[in-house]
């Protein structure tokens, strides 16, 4: 029931669609790049052309390529942050509010104070002492800067569930607790679950190229933030190449709008009230 | 930057219980849990730095790209101090101390100035950018949530709300568009191209803020950067309001207000927006952690010379004082405004059932 | 005590030659010297400085005082152009070596007041070294690393150095520096009672300079002609004004705009994006001063094996890098500079009977370099050591944030290494590590530039291959990253260092070049400049090529007080 729901509502379709869009570009980059995206060999700072559909770079390298190619970083940052941020939550949030003890209070101390830091200037910080890493040394960052707010969440209805009575029965029957959660809180807040794990993906593609576009990242990858980062180095606002400043950040905002959309879908069908139907 | 918290209908409630006596205890939890906050940025603060390679000198001699000559180098040293004996724990201590005295240290890239005399002249234009731009966020957020919620309650079930269906997916693009490149953007076209405000700046040089040129070229600076901020904060609001709204319009004592007769407007702005703004409260936090994330971006792109822009210049000449030292007012900051929000919660609404956890 | 003739007479030679180059080049002789020229006028200058510190210490470190105080308040003894190889006396008049090289008399200029009124005279020069002796933290050149002695003040006006050992390039250091920032020389009867210099911010400056303070704020600083500078007539401007813009860009509108009169930024194309948009206001000065060098890490193999690197430095396109890097703004390493030597010292310090010994663009004869060694190549065409092994993928390290041109370098570097069957990865490391893996030697190919260029290739030539400055793998190595000596070449410094015989001296230079050629311990790649750009609406009199009297200084450098004492309003 909860599928259909989903097929029904119109802003989930459009975000799938959209997110769908996106991988498939990014699956199948390799096949449908026009050059290569790290070819140096064009003509520096072209305007779109027949040849060069969005024109070429300070460094000469064409600029629908690197588009293309940067859709790959972008969603796998996103994917492989938003399951590590869920996985963290999973254990901080959904396992501790459900067992309570110790355990609990350490995680929610933990949590607590992974609330209060402010998440950007960490962020910040800690990519610049970690800096000239690789994408894995953002995800690494973006994970440990990200996961709180939703390990909050998750937590709550946890501790909600807990006192259902299907769940004490299970207890009654003497289930482990790992057993218990897995098979009968995590199924009835699948909804939070999933919307939570969009929310997640969305903050870290933002995140990482926020980091990149200051520098932070690895400069040499290719991907939408350095895209934006060599725009500014390459005084495209000076030279008037705002295409090659537009479109990146236009793909950034474009995907997570969809990642947005399938958040708030699957929270409003989760949400009854704030169901339309 | 975050996501927009679509999870407002079980906003995530922190741990007390009903009655004014409790709620004093509760306060105070809620302050030692600041300290204990703070005591752990202060420790990771310390560490940081100390894990990296490199030293500011080496950092200067790269920066200049051959400008400071090597001769120079075992001079630096000697004038940044590099060359202590002291112990970990020691540096540790001390340098406890010194925060709690208010000493953030030395620069390294605007040495000698203090790290606390850089922080305060950058300190008073992010105040004002974020002040501004927050409470018209709030303003205009609240009450376009607060009109999509009501336009999407009142027409009926079956109907579609136009109104409602736009300004969803538009508050969810606010909250995913990268703050930094609508700044690119707007920069480049309004600034650049059309020349209706400046390329970037606190104030034009030369300028000093006295009388009434100044203030309007303080005015004149801060508006595209405010502008911005606001747009991408506003996303945020829309939709917080839009889901308390809904969730309160289908409360008994809402639907009874419209039984009774009572005009539409007075339903939606005695009852319900009233009860809707305050699990608002409890989102306080996470707003300001979205508007503190678009604001660095903002200063960064505007060149405003705020704490955010602060920070960067820290970050690309490694300057590890005046990071760590940015780094603590941003958690001092945001604890304060976190602390605050539970206080004014707790007052406003002691009715609030929470639950007790220890 | 009798001196015996020669050295009489080589003393009575060099005080010639240092007083006669003294009077040839005054400062003013660069401009209008007739009077046909309009005093006054407000010369404005910005740059992305960020905040500025109130903070008016000459030897305050790299950025740290704000600007003008060295480029319009203090002055050192000489200025040296490193464009041009000349240098320009400012307190300096005229010195000279005698008593075999272990006495250095200098001379200083006569009518000089500080700003505050009192006079200056070679006490104060003499103060200032000895300080510096006293406060090593502000020693910024190493002067007294040398074996420098003492210093004192024997008259008025001459300033006696005297050293232990013969070391006639310290006279460099002394004179004006290396890279770095010349000695300013300091107010005896203010500096003689301040006991932490490194840290003094100096509010209230007095110095000999053209101008004086008038206004700081944190965004601008402002300057005002000093009625009793000791060039009569000038400067000609009244003021000078320093804006602390807040990036590149917006310098560089103000200055297409007409706002500012002069910035220092490298320019994307610059031709196209800047010159050409207003050819009759619009310049640029980009002089050559240092080169961009491919170093390699001859620790360790294969980069210790002389025919590899003869390879590597046949497989560079220099023409090409040149031309990526800098859209032809800036030359590549060709005509002699292969041998290391900056392209203004080839004229009179590369060995013309080394003509013909630099290596071409060639990938054939580079082939032929490898397999003569013994290299082979595998089936997908990559190196394999004599032995068999194919190399693994090497790393080209370049630093940053941002050098877009070290990444071009780097980039097209690593493309034509694949001519001859190397893969390489481009690495960019923040400043502070970029410095710590060179100095370490924890790197295999480097892009970086040079140290110590000066008025000849000895101090170049010094930190790049001298043994004092190696070190092995992970220890620090300061200027000689690519960790090559040679017995040639430390004979011929050691013997430069106790001469001060032009001729000898360029012998043992020649002497240098002809290792550099024959082993390409390092592979010149382009030229490397100072980025000076200007319009010429409101102001003439700018440096130029066709008037090159600095070597293109940023404004707050000391070669732009030549600048501000020269232009006029049209």
């Amino acid at each position: 029931m909860k599928w259909r729901d989903l097929l029904h509502n119109r802003r989930a379709v459009a975000g799938a669609l959209l997110l769908a869009f996106f991988a498939i570009v990014a699956v199948f980059a390799p096949m449908i790049v026009p050059y290569s995206p790290t070819d140096i060999n064009f003509t520096p700072l072209l305007t779109p052309s027949a040849s060069h559909l969005l024109g070429t770079t300070a460094n000469g390298q064409d600029i629908l390529s690197q588009l293309i190619w940067g859709a790959r970083a972008s969603l796998f940052v996103g994917l492989v942050c938003a399951t590590l941020i869920s996985l963290v939550q999973l254990v901080l949030g959904v396992f501790a509010g459900y067992v309570g003890g110790l355990f609990d209070t350490v995680a929610t101390a933990v949590t607590n104070v992974f609330l209060v830091l402010p998440s950007l200037p960490l962020l910040i910080i800690l990519a610049a002492y970690l800096r000239g890493g690789s994408l894995f040394v953002l995800i690494g960052v973006i994970t440990v800067t990200g996961w709180a707010w939703g390990a909050k969440v998750l937590r709550a209805q946890a501790i909600a569930l807990r006192e259902r009575p299907f769940v004490q029965a299970a207890r009654a029957t003497g289930e482990s607790r790992v057993h218990i959660v897995m098979s009968h809180i995590v199924p009835n807040m699948l909804g939070i679950i999933v919307s939570n794990f969009f929310g997640a993906a969305l903050f870290a593609i933002l995140a990482e190229a926020g980091l990149e576009f200051i520098g932070l990242g690895n400069i040499n990858d290719i991907t939408w933030g350095t895209m934006l980062y060599w725009g500014q180095e390459g005084d495209a606002v000076l030279l008037g190449a705002w295409v090659w400043l537009l479109v990146p950040g236009l793909c950034l905002a474009l995907l997570g709008t969809a990642l947005g959309l399938l958040n708030f879908a699957v929270d409003e069908i989760a949400n009854p009230r704030l169901r339309r139907f | 930057m975050e996501r927009p918290a679509a999870t407002v209908g079980r906003s995530p409630a922190v741990g007390t219980e009903i009655g004014e006596r409790r709620s004093v205890r509760y306060l105070i939890r809620r302050f030692v849990a600041l300290l204990v906050t703070l005591w752990v940025a202060l420790t990771v603060n310390f560490a940081l730095p100390r894990l990296m390679p490199g030293t500011p000198v080496e950092t200067m001699f790269a920066r200049y790209q051959g400008k400071v000559s090597p001769t120079a180098i075992h001079a630096m040293q000697l004038a940044f101090g590099l060359n202590t004996k002291t112990g970990e724990l020691g540096q540790y201590f001390t340098y406890l101390g010194h925060v709690v005295s208010g000493n953030l240290g030395v620069s390294f890239s605007y040495f000698p100035a203090s790290v606390s005399s850089l922080i305060g002249s950058a300190l008073p234009w992010t105040l004002g950018l974020v002040g501004f731009a927050t409470v018209l966020a709030f303003l205009l957020g609240t009450t376009l949530g607060m009109v999509a919620a009501w336009r999407r309650g009142t027409a009926g079930w079956r109907q579609a709300s136009i109104v409602d269906s736009a300004l969803v997916p538009f508050g969810l693009m606010l909250g995913a568009l990268p703050s930094f490149w609508i700044a690119l953007i707007l920069l480049y076209f309004i600034a650049f191209k059309f020349g209706w405000f400046p390329i970037g700046g606190g104030l034009s040089p030369g300028h000093g803020l006295a009388g009434w040129s100044g203030f309007v070229d303080l005015i004149h600076h801060a508006a595209l950067p405010a502008i911005t901020l606001t747009f991408i904060s506003m996303g945020l609001w829309i939709l917080l309001m839009r889901n308390n709204m809904l969730t309160v319009l289908g409360e008994d004592y809402v639907k009874f207000a419209r039984a009774k007769g009572l005009r539409d407007r007075v339903v939606a702005y005695h009852y319900a927006a009233r009860n809707a703004i305050l699990p608002v409260f409890a989102q306080l936090a996470l707003a300001l952690g979205i508007v503190v994330g678009g604001q660095v971006f903002i200063e960064i792109v505007f060149s405003y010379p705020g704490i955010g822009y602060l920070l960067l210049q820290a970050v690309e000449n490694e300057d590890y004082p005046l990071m760590q030292g940015i780094f603590l007012i941003f958690t001092v900051a945001l604890l304060l405004a976190s602390f605050l929000a539970d206080v004014l919660y707790v007052f406003l609404d002691p009715r609030i059932r929470m639950e007790s956890h220890t | 005590m009798r001196k015996d003739r020669k050295t009489r007479w080589f003393g009575a030679v060099t005080a010639a030659a240092g007083l006669s180059l003294g009077l040839v080049f005054l400062p003013s002789a660069a401009a209008d010297a007739t009077s046909h020229v309009t005093t006054g006028g407000t010369f404005i200058v910005a740059q992305p400085w960020g905040t500025l510190a109130d903070n008016f210490n000459p030897y305050a470190p790299s950025g740290a005082a704000a600007p003008g105080t060295r480029s319009c308040l203090y002055q050192s003894l000489y200025y040296f152009n490193a464009a041009t190889g000349k240098q320009t006396p400012l307190l300096g008049t005229g010195y000279a070596w005698s008593d075999k090289n272990l006495k250095l008399t200098v001379t200083t200029r006569s009518g000089v007041t500080w700003s505050d009124g009192k006079p200056f005279t070679a006490a104060d020069v003499a103060f200032t070294f000895n300080y510096l002796k006293s406060n090593p933290s502000i020693d910024l050149n190493g002067i007294w690393t040398s074996p420098l002695t003492s210093v004192t003040a024997t008259g008025p006006n001459t300033v006696v150095f005297n050293f232990s050992k013969p070391d006639t390039p310290a006279l460099i250091s002394i004179l004006y520096g290396t890279d770095g920032t010349p000695t300013a020389i300091l107010p005896e009867h203010i500096w003689s009672s301040i006991s932490n210099p490194a840290t003094y911010t100096n509010t209230n400056p007095v110095a000999t300079g053209p101008f004086t303070l008038s206004s700081f704020s944190a965004s601008s600083v402002i300057y005002v002609k000093n009625p009793n500078y000791w060039e009569a007539g000038r400067p000609y401007i009244n003021s000078v004004v320093f804006n602390s813009v807040d990036s590149n860009t917006t310098g560089e509108l103000e200055l297409e705009n007409g706002t500012i009169d002069m910035s220092y930024d490298y320019l994307t194309d610059a031709t196209k994006t800047f010159v050409d948009k207003s050819s009759s206001t619009n310049a640029i000065f980009w002089p050559i001063s240092n080169m961009n060098y491919l170093y390699m890490n001859t620790a360790k193999a294969p980069f210790s094996n002389t025919k590899f690197r003869l390879a590597v430095a046949h497989t560079m396109n220099t023409s090409f890098l040149a031309k990526r890097a800098y859209f032809g703004a800036l030359p590549p390493a060709i005509g002699g500079a292969e041998s290391a030597v900056v392209q203004p010292q080839l004229n009179g310090w590369f060995a013309k009977t080394l003509a013909g010994l630099e290596w071409k663009y060639s990938v054939t004869k580079a082939k032929s370099l490898l397999r003569a060694a013994g290299y082979k190549w595998s089936s997908s065409n990559k190196l394999e050591s004599p032995a068999g092994r194919v190399y693994p993928s090497f790393t080209v390290l370049i630093g940053g944030p941002g050098w877009t041109d070290y990444i071009s370098l780097a980039d097209n570097v690593s493309a034509e290494l694949k001519a001859i069957g190397i893969t390489s990865t481009v690495i960019q490391e923040p400043y502070s590590t970029y410095a710590n893996d060179l100095n370490k030697g924890h790197f295999d190919f480097a892009i970086s530039w040079g140290n110590g260029n000066s008025s000849t290739p000895y101090y170049q030539y010094y930190y790049m291959f001298a043994r004092q400055e190696t070190a092995p793998i992970g220890k620090n190595a300061a200027t000689n990253w690519e960790r090559f000596t040679s017995p040639v070449i430390q004979s011929a410094l050691t013997s430069y260092a106790s001469s001060s015989s032009t001729k000898v001296q360029k012998a043992d230079m020649a002497a240098i070049e002809k290792v550099v050629l024959l082993n390409a311990p390092v592979v010149p790649l382009t030229g490397r400049a100072n980025w000076l750009d200007y319009q010429t609406r409101t102001f003439t009199g700018f440096p130029s090529a066709s008037n090159p009297y600095n070597d293109g200084s940023a404004s707050d450098q000391e070669g732009s007080m030549l600048t501000y004492v020269n232009v006029y309003l049209k």
